[in-house]
C-alpha cells in the first residue's frame, strides 16, 4: 500500500492548485497477451475505472481489471496435455500524462501504473505481487459527454526471484464524463 | 521536449525502481520417463539427469530464475487383478530394494495416486496433475540444483502398474 502513496499525492497537490477539469467513469475490455510466457495462453478480460483529471494534461485513474489467460498446452509422446490459465484480478491506480482534459475531440495520452495483481489458479496458491504497468491510449470524446477509448498496456509484475511475468494489453471501451473540460 | 522527457522519465520509473529484469521469460519443457528399470517386489527405478534429457533445461540452467511448476503427467495402468495404488519418490541415491527407498531420510514421496482399480487406469492431465504432487519444494531444489537424481515407484503390495508417465517444468530464467 505504501507505494501508493507517492502517486495519491501527486494527484491531491495537483488538485489543490487547480479546478477540477474532468471527472469519467468507464468500462473497457480486450485481451490480455503473455509476453514470452509459456504456461499460459492469451486470453481476455474486463475493467472498471474511474478518471480524475485536475488540470488539463494530468490525470490520475482507479481501476479494476477481471482477466483470464488462456489454457495452455503441451505435447509429449504424441499426447497432448492442457492446463489452466487461470484468473488475475488486478485493483490499481494510474497517471495519465497528455490531454487529459476530457473535452470534446480527440485525446492521446500517455500513462504509467501500479497494481494489487492477484493470479489464481487451480491446486496452486495465489501468486500476489505489485504489478506495473505504462502504456498509452487515445480517446474520442462526443459531444454527448460519451467517449470511446482505447489503451494499449505494457505490464510487469515481478515474481520476487529476480524475474517477472509480463503481458500486453489491449482495451477499447467507454467512459461517460460528468463535466467537460478544455481539449 | 523537455516535458516529453519528464514524462517519459515518470513513467518509466516504477519499472526502473522494481529492479526488474526485463529479459526473462518462461518456458515449460518436458521429460518422457520411460526406460524405468524393474525390482522385484513392487518396485522400478529411473535416474534422470535433466540437462540430458531436455536442451530446453540445458540450455537455460545457468539463468533459471526460479522453478514455478513441476508435475507429473500421463498414464497409470492397473496390469494386476486387483486394486493398485503407486508412489513416487526422488532421492541422489541409488537404493535397491523398496524398504530402503522407503525408509526415512533416504528419499522423498512427489507423486501419490489414488487406488486404481484392476485393469484400470489413471489419466493426469496439466489442468489437475498438481493435486497429486507432494513435497513439492524439494521436486523444484531438484532442478535448482544439478538436476540428477533417482526416481522410484512402489507399488501397493501385490499388485502391478506400467507407467506412461511425463514430467512437465516450467521454469522462469533470463540474464
Amino acid at each position: 500500500m505504501k507505494k501508493f502513496i507517492p502517486v495519491i499525492l501527486v494527484l491531491v497537490l495537483a488538485g489543490s492548485a487547480h479546478a477540477i477539469m474532468d471527472i469519467s467513469a468507464g468500462i473497457y475490455g480486450g485481451i490480455n497477451a503473455p509476453i514470452i510466457q509459456e504456461n499460459v495462453k492469451t486470453g481476455t478480460g474486463f475493467g472498471f475505472k474511474a478518471k480524475i483529471a485536475p488540470i488539463p494534461f494530468v490525470a490520475g485513474a482507479l481501476f479494476y481489471e477481471a482477466r483470464k489467460f488462456g489454457d495452455p498446452k503441451q505435447t509429449v509422446g504424441g499426447i497432448t496435455y492442457t492446463g489452466k490459465g487461470g484468473t488475475v484480478n488486478v485493483f490499481g491506480l494510474e497517471a495519465l500524462l497528455g490531454s487529459t482534459g476530457g473535452g470534446i475531440g480527440p485525446h492521446f495520452y500517455a500513462m504509467g501504473g501500479i497494481s494489487s495483481f492477484k493470479w489464481k489458479r487451480s491446486n496452486q496458491p495465489t501468486f500476489s505481487k505489485t504489478g506495473y504497468n505504462f502504456g498509452a491510449g487515445l480517446e474520442i470524446v462526443l459531444p454527448v459527454g460519451i467517449g470511446v477509448e482505447g489503451q494499449a498496456k505494457f505490464e510487469m509484475v515481478p515474481n520476487g526471484s529476480g524475474a517477472s511475468y509480463k503481458s500486453g494489453l489491449v482495451f477499447v471501451g467507454l467512459n461517460y464524463h460528468l463535466g467537460l473540460g478544455v481539449m | 521536449m523537455k516535458r516529453n522527457l519528464l514524462i517519459a522519465g515518470a513513467l518509466l520509473l516504477p519499472i526502473i525502481i522494481a529492479g526488474c529484469v526485463l529479459t526473462t521469460g518462461t518456458k515449460v519443457f518436458s521429460i518422457e520417463l520411460s526406460g524405468w528399470t524393474n525390482i522385484p517386489s513392487q518396485m522400478q527405478w529411473r535416474y534422470i539427469d535433466v540437462a540430458d534429457e531436455s536442451s530446453d533445461y540445458d540450455d537455460n540452467k545457468d539463468k533459471i530464475k526460479s522453478v514455478d511448476e513441476v508435475v507429473l503427467v500421463g498414464d497409470i495402468i492397473n496390469t494386476s487383478a486387483g486394486d493398485a495404488h503407486s508412489t513416487i519418490y526422488i532421492s541422489d541415491n541409488l537404493y535397491s530394494t523398496a524398504s530402503q527407498v522407503e525408509t526415512a531420510g533416504n528419499s522423498t514421496v512427489v507423486f501419490e495416486s489414488p487406488t486404481i482399480t484392476a485393469g484400470d487406469s489413471l489419466h493426469i492431465n496439466w489442468s489437475d496433475a498438481l493435486a497429486h504432487i507432494q513435497n513439492l519444494p524439494e521436486l523444484k531444489n531438484q532442478l535448482l540444483g544439478d538436476g540428477q537424481f533417482y526416481v522410484y515407484s512402489i507399488q501397493s503390495n501385490g499388485s502391478s502398474v506400467r507407467y506412461n508417465l511425463s514430467m512437465l517444468i516450467t521454469i522462469t530464467a533470463g540474464s
